[in-house]
């Protein structure tokens, strides 16, 4: 299935949880929010959350700067 | 002489005329002028987010404005932290701030804290006020200002920018069902987040001074509204998103996540349970 990631699009095998979309872009998700359609989703729900194919998710590092 | 910045329940002719642009707003008025001016507001943080804030807040007329900054201004701040001049190089931003705000707005009272807030001194700072900024420049003050904020059931506007990204996040921790930071970013309270999340700061990935003016500009304004009771958010907590380059603003909900250490409390609406103040006070402050 194709969701959209920021500005992109990716390819997950139907059925992928949140988790998967952070090995397809290769990131390590310490200091990551990542929400879908506008709503941020908790990262305890990453695990147990599946996507929907045309999600639009945002996915985000913590900025501390000041 | 009467002394007009302890005189809280009505404005003298010079303060009319001052805030006179703002008070023609129909959700200002007299009655909120003076709300700004019994207003007790904490900025934590005079860098870049905390100068533009607390200029505005200043002009604004909030009343009681207290300042929390352990650093001395350096030369390379100057080409964004705007409350600052050449000649403050060296002094203490806390002081430096007061002192350039006093100067702008002599009806208002500043106290100046020129150290770290941490455990119980950021409590009791926290308490003393009615409202927070975070304008602060690293992760663990950012955690522990959160949970403060929540323990003490005080709003809090916090900003954040490096590069050319802004995060602008309000938690109305009034309102018992309020997400807050640690939803937002979880972190494992065990560690210090400085250390284990080495995401950068202005000093290691650069920052566009406007960022942080527009970023610390905008929590000034929330911080108004939710003086006023205008808050258009209605106490739901919203990141919103800011990119320097495209100009482009996402805005994101942020649901409380109910296993959060910090607001979770599953069915206890005690703020006394809300997860452990005891956690984040050890952390060491590796700032910058």
């Amino acid at each position: 299935m194709l969701i959209q990631v920021n500005d992109r699009q990716i390819e997950l095998p139907l059925g992928s949880d949140v988790t998967a979309v952070f090995d397809a872009l290769e990131l390590t998700p310490l200091g990551y929010a990542l929400a879908i359609n506008g709503m941020v989703l908790p990262k305890s729900e990453w695990p147990h959350t599946r996507l929907s194919p045309g999600d639009d998710l945002a996915v985000f590092q913590v900025i501390a700067g000041g | 002489m009467i002394d007009e910045t302890s005189a809280t329940e009505e404005l003298s002719a010079a303060e009319f005329l001052r805030y006179s642009r703002q008070l023609m707003l129909p959700e200002l008025g007299e009655e909120g002028q003076l709300q700004l001016k019994r207003a007790r507001v904490l900025v934590v943080g005079a860098g870049g987010l905390g100068s533009a804030a607390l200029l505005s807040l200043a002009a604004a007329g909030v009343g009681q404005i207290h300042i929390a900054d352990p650093d001395a201004v350096e030369l390379s701040n100057l080409q964004r932290q705007l409350a600052f001049e050449s000649g403050d190089v060296g002094i203490n931003k806390a002081k430096a701030a007061a002192a350039r705000l006093t100067r702008l707005n002599p009806h208002i009272q500043v106290q100046v804290l020129p150290l770290a807030l941490r455990g119980e001194l950021l409590a009791e700072q926290v308490a003393s006020v009615d409202l927070v900024l975070d304008c602060s420049d690293n992760l663990s003050t950012r955690y522990q200002v959160n949970q403060s904020c929540a323990e003490g059931q005080k709003p809090l506007v916090s900003g954040a920018a490096t590069g050319w990204q802004g995060q602008l996040m309000t938690f109305d921790f009034r309102r018992s069902d309020a997400a807050c930071y640690q939803c937002l970013f979880p972190f494992d309270a065990n560690l210090s987040p400085d250390d284990a999340m080495p995401i950068g700061s202005c000093r290691t990935l650069g920052i566009m001074g406007p960022m942080v003016n527009t970023l610390g500009t905008l929590q000034a304004l929330q911080a108004i509204k939710l003086i006023l009771g205008l808050d258009a958010d209605s106490g739901m907590s919203y990141l919103r998103r800011f990119n320097g380059l495209t100009m482009e603003w996402q805005t994101l909900a942020v649901a409380r996540d109910a296993d959060c250490p910090v607001c979770g409390y599953q069915g206890s609406s005690s703020p006394q349970n809300r997860g452990s103040s005891q956690r984040r006070s050890e952390y060491v402050d590796t700032g910058k």
